[in-house]
Formats: structure tokens, C-alpha cells, sequence
């Protein structure tokens, strides 16, 4: 795609924010060329850093004037491109809109802008009973605004659902620059809903009103170790069979286990085959039954050694070999890719099964994590990215890994997002007809096509988004 | 013309009863071309909300569509046709220890589409949610008569739009859905409630805020009151293994001890009165509003409908839900009653909705109030779907007077 640029774009901007708050030296644009998902790169027209959500409105509606393209971007830990400049554009940073408006522990209800972080919210009700459900991994730094894009999840999602469920409100500035609050009313369309999860692509969220969860009164966590990633999946399907819903089920395979064992030296034994974190959450006087029926379904699946935690302590030694895992990765390859795909979650045995084939077929190691309650599997892809024909190669295993997903009846992303990543396989996913119901979404509320361009969904032409695609490493 | 097409109230000129998702769509296709409305019907329980319909129309039954499609329980989710009763979709999920723990009136009657159409839910949304936490995937036809799929079949699914959402409340305005994924959940494990009265709504109020703490879990609580200034009825409901209800009744007891207030004894395998259901399933000789509005105001939302002569009220409190009953015999009666209401309410931020007045809502407005924010958005989404725009046509709260974009008063 190609917009055709009018002069005084900068100035315009600059006018309107301040010079301090515009980029637009190429020095300063090269940190804004990609995010998380390192192997694309674009270079912005300029990047700003509005305060308000007049400001935004304002600065939408200087690049509706402009004829540019506007990329919202937060903290930039997309891990599928979500934030890359495609088309150039101007680049709209969210991360000085960070105030924490109010807490409304009554209604249960927190106003926040765009930027703050998600552990910036988690910091403020610390001590008030109540929490913010969703925890990505990238909870340190990513925003709340990020995560509405992508409707961000975590591992407590089985039991506390997806960002989704969890927001009540948002102000949106819409691609013609005005500003609309959107709640629930009966009788009319689920915006917020729509938004939640849209990359971007149909406005600029400014400000949320999030539900907020009450804290359990307490937590009981195991790890259990099996033979095999069958046993640990089929003690996973037993406890969801025996009406058990855990706050958290984490898996991990033999290849990140020693990967965590080279890395960390847990002492972990080589025919460990998988490892399964599992905690529940809810009141005090009932866990320790929960517990124990985990801990025989366990048992009934081979599992070699259990370790229950009743202290906050022993919960936080339990959970480190899983949290550690992605650190342990990065110790052992110069480039990683994570990976996320979906499949219903007794088809798991099966996914990892096929990974492990797809591993050997393209020679790239592949390690995994799953949250197992919800099928949701993170293959992490180790190669080098200095080296291109290993680089196609891990490109290749991924897409292969994700076509699997699909065959399975499973997604392509169930956290991520699609962004530029995962483009052209929207079309193998969904059908010609699914996708242009989804176009007809966009082109109603983006009619210039200028609100992130390039992500979430294929152009008509199939060919523009594979040229894309495929020109992706520089 | 079915027992279902007359009972429905709407201009029908024709009806249909499709056997398939090619046949919904058809159906659809042929009705634009003839310019004629579409009317999806389900139960015909929730066919009330909205201004009355006027342009004729086809009646769309997917009451012969009711298969259990697929139903891998282990996975937790269950793929069925729309039509298929809420009682029916219980009955399967029972038969696995599983259910969908949505209270829906009417389960009978009601299917699965309706519900999601209407966003049918009930007390223990506090506890569980609505249908839009477990709807994940759908396929639908649009006003086009053009079939398209959207979500997923698997609980968690980041990719494109969440369709899904879109569709639940919608009342059929943008689609009509043929099938539905749903995630669903295990059955409780053990159930009770606890019934006690505050004398006054200030005193429930007290009430409530102490129960406001996060390690008292109710899957519902109910306020009840008929009259105004009568006593306060509050039903507090519970799910889980025997011994965790058992520690909540007692902080609940505790709390309400010291409100100076008893509590009955805890009544085993009981849950939610629900008794809005039987409101919003009657016939439609009387008043019925269901509102939203913030938790903190509920009881001063109550204050308001207690007012009103003869007036009942069911609130949902933790989820800021309200229902009201005012018995009229005539329209006239019912307007002065919504005239009086309104205005306060809406001081109270949230909206007021009609769900049943005596010879129907003469507008849009009048219905559902005014237009929501985000209106015009949601008139290009419709425009998108159904351009002729013959999809359960001027019913909505965001479309205004039927084809014109603006709002009648």
C-alpha cells in the first residue's frame, strides 16, 4: 500500500504537540521500526507522544489531512509486529498517557489511561483485595492498551478468561479523529467488544474502565514430573474431566526443561519428560481437597515426583523453573522465536507430537510451553538470526507448526495477535467469505484503510500481504 | 401460519422453517429481494424488546434446527445448531457432569441464538458471567443471505475480529446465527442459599458494601422488593465443594449479624429466585424495565422505582442490574410510569430499557432510551452487514426510525 504524503506533515505535528514531542530525525525513528517481533522493519514518518486523549484525537485528524497512516503503539512488546510502521506514517505513543484516573473498589472498577502498564495497575491495588485478571508474561512492561489490542491473556485465563472479558468501558479516538466512550448498553452493538482485541485497527484506545477481580483467599501449587508429555496432558484432561477448573495449568517439555536445567542446574533428571506446574485459587477451607484430588489424578498418570507449596515461599520456588523459562532460552541461542498457537486442548499430546517432527524436518530446536488448561502451546524456536537460510528455515517451521494448529480446529494465535506475522495465513484459517466480512468490519470504520495498515487482515489481493511477508528479514 | 409465527406479534406476510445453515441463508436472499424484513425467531420469549415491529416480514424459525453438532467435552466446548432449546443444551451437558451457567427465562422455549441475540443472563452473571465469556465461535448468515463463520472452536483465539462479541445483543440486527460454539463449565458441586430482610434500602445497602469483600464468593445475590418502603428481601446463592459454602455462609452470616439483620438457615441445593424470569416470559399486559446502572447506585435506583405505585423491583447488585415490574392496564398508564422514571434513572448514569408495555414501544426511543454512544459506528457496522437493511428492521437502540438513520421521539 502507498499513501500518497502531503508536505508539513512534521509541522503540523510539532504545532500541535510541541517540537519536544515530535520525532523525526532518522536516528531518532530507527528505535521505532519494529517491536517484538524483530525480523521486519519499517521507518515511521515521525513519532509523537500526545498526553491527552484530545491530543490524539488532534493528531488523527492532522493525518487524516496528511493522508498518513497511524500505528498506535504502547510498550512495543508485540511479539507479531503489531506495531510496525507498515507504510510508514506517524507512529502514536501512548506511553505519556499513563495515569491511573481512579480506583473504584465499590464498583469494582478501574479508570486508566492507555499507557500505564499492566504491573503498574497490579503495584496500585496491591493490598486492596482485588486484582487485574489478565497477567501476561510481558506484564513488566507491556500496557494496558496493548493489551486491549490484542486482547492479551496469560496463564490464568482457563479459570479468568482473556482481557476481554474483563473491560467495561473504553474512550476510542476513531479513524476520523472523534472521540466516542463506548459502555454497555442493551439494545445496541458490542463496540467494546469488537475493539478489544482489534490491533489497532479500528481506533485508538485512550482510556479504559476495567473490571476489576477479587484475590482468593488462597492458593495451593504443585509441580509434578512425568515420563512423558502423554501422561502429563491426560492427568491435565482428568482433572478439567473431573470438574476441576486450576487458576493454572503450565506445562513444560523436555526440551525447555533442559534447556531451564542447562541454563539453572535445577537438578532436574534427564528422563524427565515433562513437568507440570498446576495451582489452584479460591477459598482457604477448600483447597486442600482440590489439591489432594489433583495430586491422585497425578499419580493415576504416572507422575514421578509431586511437590506441593503451602507457603508463599514454596509457591514462588515451584513456579520459578516455568518462569524462568524463556530466560533460560535466550542463555542458549542468540535469537529466539516464541511462538503461539492454539488447539483444543485434548489434541496437546498430538501438537507437540507433530513440533517434535517439524523440529527434525527444518533443524531447528524447538522447546515448548503450553498453557495446558487452555491448549494454548508456546513453541519457543531457537536459530541464529545472523544466519538467513537458518532464519528461513525457523520462519518455515513456525508456519508449518501453526498450519498443524489450524488442522487441528485449533487458532493461529490465542495471545499474540496476528500483526504482520501471521498475515498471510489469515487465509488459511478462515474463508474467502469469513475474511470479507471482516474487511467490510474495517473499511466501515476505517474507510481510508490508514489505521494500522498491513496487520490483523489480508488484503483482498493475496499476493500484496505474501510480497509482505516474505520480504521480511532485512 | 405455526403457533410460533402467531404468538410473535410481528407483521408476518410469510414464514419459513429452514432445516439447514444453506437454507437460513436462502431464505434471507430471497426476502431481500422482494425488499421484505426478516424476523429470526427462536422461543419467542425476548420478541418484546424494542420498538414494535411495522414493516412486514418474514418469520424465520430456526426452531427445526436443533442438532448437537459436536461436543468433545473434554475440550469444554460444544458446537450446536441455534435453534436448540436452553433446556435441551442443559440436558446434553448434564448427561457430562457440564453445563452453560447462564440463567435464561423460559429455558424451554428459549434457544441458544435468542439467547445470545438478546444477551439473556440472570443473577448468577456475578458469579459466571454472561454468554458473551462463552461464545466462541458462530456461523451466521448476513443480511445478504451470504454465510461466514467467525471466532473459533477453541476457548482461547486472538485471531481477527471478535465477531463473536459483536453478535451477542444484537437482537439479529447485524446476522442471523445458524450455529454456535460454546465454551461451557462443570456442573456446581454443591449449591445453597441464604435468604435474609433489611428493613429499609439504606440498610441493604450497609449490607452489601460489607459483603463487598474478595474472599466472599457468591455466584448471586438478589435484592427483592415489592412496594416501596417495604422490607428488603436479599438471597444470597453459593456454588462449590460443601465445605467452601459452608465458610462463606458463615462470613455472610457474620456480616449480616452485625448489621443487627438474621438470616435464615442455609437451604441446601437451592439457588437463585430468578423471579425476573417469570416477569420477562409473561405476557405483555404490564410495565417490565431492565436497567443498568453502577453497583453503588442500585439501592437509589430502587428508591426511585419504589416509588411508583405497585411497583416490584429484582436487582442484581453486584452487577449493577435491575428489573421492575409496574402492573398497567393501559399504555397511557404504562408512558407516565416511564415518564416519571426515566429521568431519574438516567441521572443515575446507565440505561433503562423496556422489556414489556402494554400494546408495544412506539419508537426506538421510547424502548430503549436514547441513542447509545457509539451509535453512528454502529449504523456503518450495520450498513456493512445488512445494507438493505432488512434484518429485524428498526428494533435496535442504535438504528433510530426503521431505514432512516435518525431518531424518532
Amino acid at each position: 500500500m502507498f499513501f500518497h504524503r502531503t508536505a508539513g506533515l512534521v509541522k503540523d505535528l510539532g504545532r500541535l504537540l510541541g517540537r519536544g514531542n515530535v520525532l523525526s530525525q532518522p536516528a531518532e525513528l530507527a528505535v521505532y521500526e519494529c517491536d517484538g517481533f524483530t525480523i521486519e522493519k519499517h521507518l515511521p514518518d515521525a513519532v509523537v507522544f500526545p498526553r491527552s486523549t484530545e491530543e490524539v484525537a488532534e493528531v488523527v485528524r492532522i493525518c487524516a489531512r496528511h493522508n498518513v497512516p497511524i500505528v498506535a503503539r504502547g510498550a512495543g512488546t508485540s511479539l507479531a509486529g503489531g506495531c510496525l510502521p507498515v507504510g510508514g506514517g506517524v507512529v502514536v505513543m501512548l506511553t505519556r498517557m499513563r495515569k491511573i484516573i481512579e480506583i473504584n473498589l465499590r464498583d469494582r472498577v478501574a479508570t486508566v489511561e492507555a499507557g500505564v502498564t499492566n504491573i503498574e495497575l497490579g503495584r496500585a491495588l496491591v493490598g486492596s483485595g482485588f486484582h487485574f485478571a489478565p497477567d501476561p508474561s510481558s506484564q513488566v512492561a507491556c500496557t494496558l492498551g496493548g493489551n486491549v489490542a490484542t486482547n492479551a491473556g496469560g496463564p490464568h485465563t482457563l479459570k479468568y478468561g482473556v482481557t476481554g472479558n474483563h473491560v467495561v468501558g473504553l474512550e476510542v479516538v476513531t479513524a476520523d479523529g472523534e472521540i466516542v466512550r463506548l459502555s454497555p448498553q442493551p439494545g445496541s452493538l458490542d463496540l467494546i467488544g469488537l475493539m478489544v482485541g482489534s490491533e489497532g485497527t479500528l481506533g485508538i484506545v485512550c482510556r479504559m474502565w476495567l473490571r476489576l477481580t477479587p484475590n482468593p483467599q488462597g492458593f495451593r501449587t504443585l509441580r509434578a514430573m512425568f515420563a512423558n508429555v502423554e501422561d502429563a496432558t491426560n492427568a491435565v484432561s482428568d482433572i478439567i474431566a473431573a470438574g476441576i477448573i486450576p487458576a493454572a495449568m503450565e506445562l513444560m517439555d523436555r526440551g525447555i526443561i533442559s534447556a531451564v536445567e542447562e541454563a539453572f542446574h535445577f537438578g532436574f533428571s534427564l528422563d524427565v519428560g515433562a513437568i507440570a506446574v498446576i495451582e489452584v485459587d479460591g477459598p482457604e477451607v477448600g483447597l486442600a481437597d482440590h489439591l489432594r484430588r489433583i495430586v491422585e489424578i497425578c499419580r493415576s498418570r504416572n507422575a514421578q515426583e509431586v511437590l506441593e507449596a503451602e507457603t508463599a515461599q514454596q509457591r514462588e520456588l515451584l513456579w520459578k523453573c516455568r518462569k524462568l523459562s524463556v530466560g533460560a532460552v535466550g542463555r542458549l541461542s542468540p535469537s529466539y522465536c516464541i511462538q503461539d498457537g492454539v488447539v483444543p486442548r485434548t489434541k496437546l499430546p498430538h501438537i507437540l507430537r507433530r513440533i517434535a517432527e517439524i523440529s527434525a524436518k527444518y533443524g531447528i530446536r524447538i522447546v515448548n510451553v503450553a498453557h495446558a488448561g487452555d491448549g494454548n502451546v508456546h513453541p519457543i524456536l531457537l536459530f541464529d538470526e545472523r544466519d538467513r537460510e537458518g532464519v528461513e528455515r525457523a520462519l518455515a517451521a513456525g508456519r508449518e507448526l501453526l498450519e498443524e494448529c489450524i488442522d487441528c480446529q485449533g487458532s493461529i494465535t490465542a495471545e499474540h495477535g496476528i500483526g504482520v506475522e501471521k498475515l498471510a495465513l489469515m487465509n488459511r484459517l478462515f474463508s474467502p467469505s469469513d475474511l470479507a466480512v471482516m474487511r467490510r468490519v474495517r473499511a466501515g470504520l476505517d474507510p481510508e484503510g490508514r489505521l494500522n495498515p498491513g496487520k490483523l487482515i489480508p488484503m483482498a489481493d493475496a499476493e500484496c500481504e505474501t510480497a509482505a511477508v516474505a520480504g521480511a528479514c532485512s | 401460519m405455526t403457533a410460533t409465527a402467531t404468538e410473535s406479534g410481528l407483521p408476518l406476510v410469510d414464514q419459513a422453517l429452514p432445516r439447514s445453515s444453506a437454507e437460513v441463508a436462502q431464505a434471507i436472499a430471497t426476502a431481500g429481494q422482494s425488499r421484505l424484513a426478516v424476523y429470526p425467531l427462536g422461543g419467542c420469549v425476548g420478541l418484546r424488546y424494542g420498538a414494535i415491529a411495522t414493516r412486514p416480514g418474514l418469520g424465520l424459525s430456526l426452531a427445526g434446527m436443533n442438532r448437537v453438532i459436536d461436543y468433545p467435552w473434554q475440550d469444554l466446548t460444544i458446537t450446536v445448531e441455534a435453534g436448540i432449546t436452553l433446556a435441551a443444551l442443559s440436558a446434553t451437558l448434564a448427561e457430562r457432569h457440564q453445563r452453560l451457567p447462564i440463567d435464561v427465562s423460559a429455558p424451554e422455549r428459549a434457544t441458544i441464538g435468542g439467547a445470545i441475540a438478546c444477551n439473556a443472563a440472570g443473577p448468577r452473571r456475578m458469579g459466571h458471567g454472561t454468554l458473551r465469556d462463552y461464545l466462541l465461535g458462530f456461523e451466521a448468515a448476513d443480511g445478504r443471505g451470504e454465510l461466514f463463520r467467525g471466532g473459533a472452536k477453541v476457548v482461547k483465539n486472538a485471531a481477527g475480529y471478535d465477531l463473536p462479541k459483536l453478535l451477542v445483543g444484537a437482537l439479529g440486527s447485524l446476522a442471523v446465527t445458524t450455529q454456535v460454539t460454546l465454551m461451557v463449565r462443570p456442573a456446581a458441586d454443591a449449591t445453597a442459599a441464604l435468604g435474609c430482610w433489611a428493613d429499609t434500602l439504606d440498610a441493604a445497602e450497609l449490607l452489601l458494601a460489607d459483603l463487598n469483600r474478595p474472599a466472599v464468593l457468591p455466584v448471586a445475590i438478589e435484592l427483592m422488593q415489592s412496594g416501596s418502603g417495604g422490607r428488603v428481601s436479599i438471597r444470597i446463592s453459593f456454588e462449590g465443594s460443601p465445605s467452601e459454602i459452608e465458610w462463606m455462609a458463615g462470613e455472610v452470616r457474620q456480616a449480616v449479624a452485625a448489621r443487627g439483620m438474621t438470616a435464615d438457615a442455609l437451604a441446601w441445593d437451592q439457588g437463585p429466585a430468578f423471579a425476573a424470569a417469570s416477569w420477562l416470559a409473561a405476557d405483555a399486559s404490564e410495565l417490565t424495565l431492565v436497567g443498568t446502572v453502577r453497583p453503588s447506585s442500585i439501592t437509589q435506583a430502587m428508591h426511585a422505582i419504589g416509588r411508583i405505585a405497585g411497583a416490584s423491583c429484582e436487582a442484581y447488585p453486584t452487577c449493577g442490574v435491575w428489573f421492575a415490574r409496574v402492573p398497567c392496564s393501559a399504555a397511557d398508564e404504562a408512558r407516565r410510569c416511564l415518564a416519571e422514571l426515566r429521568p431519574t434513572l438516567a441521572a443515575l448514569g446507565g440505561a433503562c430499557a423496556v422489556a414489556s408495555l402494554p400494546g408495544g414501544c412506539l419508537s426506538s426511543v421510547e424502548a430503549w432510551g436514547p441513542p447509545p454512544a457509539g451509535a453512528p459506528l454502529m449504523q456503518v457496522l450495520k450498513r456493512q452487514f445488512d445494507p438493505l437493511g432488512i434484518l429485524n428492521p428498526g428494533r435496535t437502540a442504535y438504528e433510530g426510525a426503521v431505514g432512516t438513520g435518525q431518531f424518532a421521539s
